[in-house]
């Protein structure tokens, strides 16, 4: 079997679980509830417009609700020594990173897409149109978040702290990623203006690209003592 | 590098080499140059003096310090993963140590020639927002490497991290400074044209402190290696 | 690998150069603890290699390092001629793992786990095939069921299906009768035995010393790191075993 129907079939089988159990997805999608209404209380209510706090609130939303479904990634691989099953399968190891980081990136990008559409709805922010540039922004969001968080996600288990460590990892990596994201919705959002936004959108892609090849490159040193 | 001391106990003072000498040497004439030799700045548009200006002097070589430290962090990481060795290791750990301490001066002193410059304490530019996302990463590669209590596990994780950390600082540098110059902020923070003076004593504090970073780090890593020899 | 003549001078069937599993001067350092030190040892195809040590000797570090789970601090090994270090795809290929720990995913039926693991290896996936695994395990009819509500010997079936669908050269089993009754170890004794006698190369580590040594063809002891005894398991009496035993497990540490 070559490596790229082994990504394809690891990234199923998570997939696959997932669905059946749908917590992450469930975790995920009522984090997200609870910070909109914390944002509400916080910022609507007290009289700040939606256009702009929107943008900040959905990307804080997304980054910490991807937490919740990238610390699975290697936790739900801890009982009977599942990690090890996988490492032991004839592939490189960059292959079994590949395979989990794609399954995060389904998961989380189910999850954070019903958020966007809450966001949209509680809100009641001015998207129509530019709704499709706005998720595509997300999703390149979500793919440097997942190339990132799978990565540490692995390192953090094997840590005292394990997946609590998590966050305190990946939030100083991807924070350019994250910021970018956030102004690009903000333009989106705000001015609806489409102009520059293909040089935006490559900047992000080559982000998640650049992390996605660290990640292939050093996961074999993570899992091989 | 010479092998580790092998003579007392692991004591800071015995990890110092004569090479400390020479860089305070190096930097009390830094800060004399920087203090005294180097002209008054002047604002071009007021022509008013501008004494704080001289904080540059410190700030600049601080920040290109931490970034040195940092490249070398990296460095050692990939040739530590590369030959799985714990001598690299020693290195990167003792040059990411230093590199927060220099990281940390660099964002005071770029603090304080703010608040002095434009009455704020914080500026987010590219720059500084850039030198505050490498402290980050940094301090968070400490925290890593303490949560692991398994030394070649640390060094591994350590390594992994470091390399995943510095690859993204252009990419940051990037993005903020992108994104700046679609949207100038009400504040720029810019090199207006130096005097000849000025040039040389900065090239002569950056080098003072690179210096001093040479001399830390040869005594952390020695630190490291004579602990790691006594455990 | 050289090709090498099916018999010897006298007639007999010599036995192949190279061994199945070859470990050369493995060390492993953790720290300033050395979990291996300078341990060298081969198993012939056909032959099966029980490993004895009490715990903390190393067994499961040197069973890490052969199934390219780690790696060596220095020395090396080779698995059917196959690099450790530099071939460690090829060498996961041709060694099938039996561990403590099951690998298998409690959420998943057994059927689905050998589907998965099937894939993974490159070999054939379909129903009739693996239904024809779980039956030489004796699980046909936990089938659909999931792992999760297997008990401990059941898991080891499973597993060790699991561990056959690539049709490995070498299997390597650490610590497999833990948490075994006397039913499930006398099955897999007899199924150690049957995968011997299918021409592969076996290496077991256990601390139980009978149940070791109703499978062994050699015997070797592992106690702090250093590999101490070695010999063929039909020129010694389960009391001389015992007694090296003791010896190499009393030594002061050097």
């Amino acid at each position: 079997m070559n490596s790229l129907s082994a990504i394809l079939h690891l990234a199923a089988k998570d997939v696959r679980i997932e669905l059946r159990t749908r917590e992450a997805l469930a975790s995920m999608v009522v984090f997200s509830l609870l910070v909109i209404v914390l944002f509400h209380f916080g910022f609507a209510e007290l009289g700040a417009n939606a256009v702009v706090f929107a943008p900040g609130a959905l990307w804080v939303t997304f980054t910490f609700s991807a937490m919740i479904g990238l610390s699975r990634s290697f936790s739900m691989e801890e009982m009977n020594g599942c990690l090890r099953g996988l490492l032991l399968c004839p592939h490189d190891r960059g292959v079994i990173y590949a395979g989990k980081m794609a399954a995060s990136v389904i998961t989380v990008t189910i999850a954070s897409s019903i958020t966007l559409v809450l966001f949209v709805v509680l809100f009641d922010l001015p998207v129509v149109w530019n709704t499709l540039v706005i998720w595509v922004v997300m999703f390149l969001g979500i793919c440097g978040i997942a190339a990132v968080g799978t990565l540490f996600s692995a390192l953090s288990q094997g840590t005292r702290m394990r997946q609590t460590l998590l966050p305190v990892l990946v939030l100083p990596v991807i924070l350019p990623q994250v910021v970018f994201g956030m102004n690009t919705t903000a333009k989106l959002i705000g001015t609806g203006d489409l102009r520059g936004m293909p040089a935006n959108l490559v900047a992000m892609i080559m982000f998640d690209v650049i992390l996605t090849t660290v990640g292939v490159l050093t996961f074999e040193h993570v899992v091989v003592e | 590098m010479e092998a580790a001391v092998t003579t007392g106990a692991a004591g800071p003072s015995k990890c110092f080499g004569h090479e400390i000498w020479l860089a305070g040497i190096a930097v009390l004439l830094a800060a004399a140059a920087g203090l005294v030799y180097a002209p008054t700045a002047v604002d071009p548009g007021t022509g008013q003096m501008l004494d704080f200006q001289r904080i540059m002097y410190f700030h600049v070589p601080s920040a290109w310090t931490a970034f040195l430290a940092f490249f070398v962090t990296f460095v050692a990481s990939v040739r530590m993963l590369s030959k799985r060795s714990m001598w690299w290791d020693s290195l990167a750990v003792a040059s990411a140590e230093i590199g927060v301490l220099f990281c940390t001066l660099a964002l005071v002193t770029g603090s304080i020639w703010g608040k002095a410059a434009w009455g704020v304490w914080w500026v987010w530019d590219a720059r500084l927002s850039t030198t505050l996302i490498l402290w980050l990463i940094y301090a968070v590669y400490l925290v890593l490497r303490m949560s692991t209590p398994l030394p070649e596990r640390s060094a591994r994780f350590g390594a992994v991290y470091a390399i995943a950390g510095f690859t993204v600082v252009p990419l940051a540098f990037a993005s903020i400074h992108l994104w700046r110059t679609a949207h100038p902020p009400a504040i720029v923070m810019g090199g207006q044209g130096l005097a000849p003076e000025m040039y040389w004593t900065l090239a002569f504090c950056t080098g003072a402190f690179t210096l001093l970073y040479v001399s830390f780090l040869r005594a952390r890593f020695r630190l490291e290696q004579l602990r790691r020899s006594q455990q | 690998m050289t090709t090498a003549p099916a018999y010897d001078a006298a007639g007999a069937p010599a036995p192949s150069p190279e061994p199945a599993i070859d470990v050369r001067q493995v060390s492993k350092n953790f720290g300033r603890l050395k979990a291996l030190d300078d341990v060298s040892l081969q198993v012939n195809a056909g032959q099966c290699l029980v490993l004895f040590g009490p715990n903390g000797a190393g067994k499961t570090t040197l069973m890490s390092i052969l199934s390219t789970l780690a790696l060596p601090t220095s020395g090396t090994a080779f698995i059917c001629g196959f690099d450790i270090r530099h071939q460690s795809r090829d060498v996961r290929r041709a060694i099938g793992v039996i561990s403590h720990e099951s690998f298998l995913y409690d959420s998943m039926t057994a059927v689905e786990n050998l589907r998965f693991f099937a894939r993974m290896y490159g070999a054939p996936a379909d129903r009739p095939r693996l239904e024809r695994s779980l039956d030489r395990v004796g699980l046909l009819h936990r089938a659909d069921s999931p792992a999760g509500t297997m008990s401990r010997g059941m898991k080891q079936r499973l597993a060790l299906a699991r561990c056959l669908l690539h049709e490995p050269r070498v299997v390597l089993l650490d610590e497999p009768y833990s948490g075994l009754d006397l039913d499930g170890a006398e099955l897999l004794t007899c199924q150690i035995r049957d995968l011997c006698a299918g021409g592969r190369a076996v290496l077991v580590t256990t601390h139980q010393l009978s149940a070791g040594l109703s499978v062994a063809d050699e015997l070797a002891i592992l106690a702090r790191g250093k590999l101490r005894f070695r010999t063929g398991a039909r020129g010694i009496t389960e009391a001389e075993f015992q007694h090296e035993y003791a010896k190499a497990v009393a030594e002061p540490p050097e």
